[in-house]
């Protein structure tokens, strides 16, 4: 904890990024939220391990709560790798880690989706009966079933503030690891209503109603699991950057060029930008007005001025060229602007 | 920014939506409450069908747990600690008891084919039957004679938790370590 506090003193630097202010205490707190994340799914898989007993319902609950790790860990993870400075080796840095980290927590709530969806619909399609019966605790004979549903009400808690939280760290901080993880932690919760509410339909009797009110929460999951798998590997092979939702294009990639086009000796200018997973690099095509280039430093100065624009946008390069590159298409379609 | 808004709301919508439909769910469950008189209830009323009814149990030779063979025992009325307490719940519940002797699988599988509403034999919480019905929390314990502690269930029809229950709650009652010859007492 002591070392936290020392490093937000000095400046947090992503490879040759330097933060600002915010979104460095942003990230001290996305820091301070997914550890308590962890140490909340392990006493969660605990906790139901132990009450699971040889219910498959509650076994296919704890090992989704073990998927549900992952997103934190690939967080913390990928943090460590994109804190470091580019290398003669790695000349782009290190910040596709939080990519690779962003595909792992996808990947994860994809799996957690579909292991809800077919371990709910075999039970259903098989028209598995739950048992479920007394247990003794202390002397006192309580029914399995509500000690089951008050376990998967508690451990919901958490997941439901840690979802919220990231949900909202996550746009300042562009990172998606985060936004995958507040969509875990949402399948988690509703996982876990799910269950209690499923367990007390079991208990009037519908047999069929745990399997079906989790085939239906898993539809959701799956959804959302498949979203941002696609975003993830959209990000890894290039695809244009994106906001932190994966829906629209980046705002940026728009102002970019609509600061250069508004230089006087610039004809045209389009902005190609990927996103490394929290950070961007950015090539802006200019073709200057009548082949007259200016003067080095105003490149220069216009260099700088667009890179500190906005913390993203450290690795911006300006290339002069003859006529836009054909193949190099804009990434804003006219009907999006 | 805007946008990021935009999906704010719709979450905040989609979520007040899905509380709604819980709560009208959960008003379709109490309201079914006073249908049947149980809780847990049985999907298929198998505690209000032996109740004043027939009970009929399988029963596997496993001394001294259940014994179809000994003396003054038969496959019609066997004898053991299981069979009597059998009785004795279903006395408290004013069931007359029909004995089917069996080996544990082909009993197991007629308690699966509804064919059975209950099966004994000194079956263990390790059993393999739990595939076919429901084990019963652990009634009573024993010591084998590798000195290994057994916890001993029965199995009922899968899912009829109103039935299960009314079982553990009387058998959970009994004090069975007494009834069990001294050197398996644990």
């Amino acid at each position: 904890m002591r070392r936290d506090q020392s490093k937000i003193r000095e400046t947090t630097y992503f490879g040759e990024h330097d933060l600002p202010e915010e979104q460095q205490k942003t990230l001290q707190k996305a820091i301070r939220v997914e550890r308590i994340n962890i140490v909340t799914k392990v006493i969660a898989v605990i906790a139901i391990f132990s009450v699971a007993g040889n219910s498959q319902a509650m076994k296919a609950a704890w090992i989704e709560d073990s998927l549900a790790i992952l997103p934190p860990l690939a967080f913390l993870i990928a943090l460590r790798f994109i804190n470091r400075k580019p290398t003669p080796r790695h000349p782009y840095g290190y910040h596709r880690a939080m990519g690779i980290g962003h595909l792992v927590a996808a990947v994860a709530l994809l799996g957690f989706g579909t292991m809800l969806l077919v371990d709910s619909a075999m039970g259903l399609f098989a028209g598995e009966h739950p048992a479920i019966g007394l247990i003794e605790i202390f002397g006192m004979e309580i029914w399995q079933g509500w000690i089951m549903v008050v376990v998967s009400v508690i451990v919901v808690i958490p997941a439901i503030i840690i979802g919220r939280i990231n949900a909202k760290l996550a746009p300042p901080l562009h990172n998606k690891v985060l936004y995958a993880d507040a969509d875990m932690n949402k399948a988690d919760w509703m996982t876990g209503i799910a269950t209690a509410v499923g367990l007390t339909g079991v208990g009037f009797g519908l047999w069929w109603f745990d399997a079906a009110v989790a085939i239906f929460i898993s539809f959701d999951i799956i959804n959302d699991g498949y979203k941002n798998v696609r975003g993830g590997l959209a990000g890894l092979i290039d695809a244009r950057a994106t906001t932190t939702n994966m829906k629209d294009p980046h705002p940026l990639i728009q102002q970019v060029r609509e600061q250069v086009m508004e230089l006087d000796w610039v004809d045209e200018a389009d902005v190609r930008m990927r996103d490394l997973g929290m950070v961007f690099h950015t090539e802006v095509f200019v073709v200057p007005y009548q082949g007259q280039m200016p003067p080095l430093d105003e490149v220069e100065r216009i260099r700088k001025k667009l890179s500190e624009s906005d913390w993203k946008l450290h690795d911006l390069v300006i290339i002069p060229v003859a006529e836009l590159p054909e193949e190099f298409l804009p990434q804003i379609d006219q009907k999006e602007v | 920014m805007t946008t990021i808004l935009r999906h704010d709301m719709r979450h905040i919508n989609t979520l007040r939506q899905r509380i709604t439909r819980g709560l009208v769910l959960l008003a379709v469950l109490v309201g079914l409450v006073g249908c049947t008189g149980h809780y847990p209830a049985d999907p298929e009323g198998t505690l209000d069908r032996v109740s004043g009814g027939t009970l009929r149990v399988g029963v596997s030779h496993e001394p001294p747990w259940t014994d179809t063979l000994g003396e003054g025992n038969s496959e019609e009325d066997p004898g053991g600690i299981e069979p009597q307490l059998i009785q004795d719940y279903a006395r408290s519940i004013g069931a007359e008891v029909e004995w089917h002797a069996g080996g544990e699988e082909q009993l197991t599988t007629m308690l699966e084919e509804s064919q059975l509403d209950l099966v004994i034999g000194g079956i263990t919480d390790e059993s393999p039957w739990s595939s076919k019905g429901g084990l019963t929390t652990t009634y009573a314990e024993s010591l084998g004679v590798d000195g290994s502690t057994s916890k001993h269930v029965m199995v009922v029809p899968m899912g009829e938790n109103a039935f299960m229950t009314s079982l553990e709650s009387f058998l959970l009652d009994q004090d069975i370590d007494k009834q069990l010859p001294e050197e398996m007492r644990p």
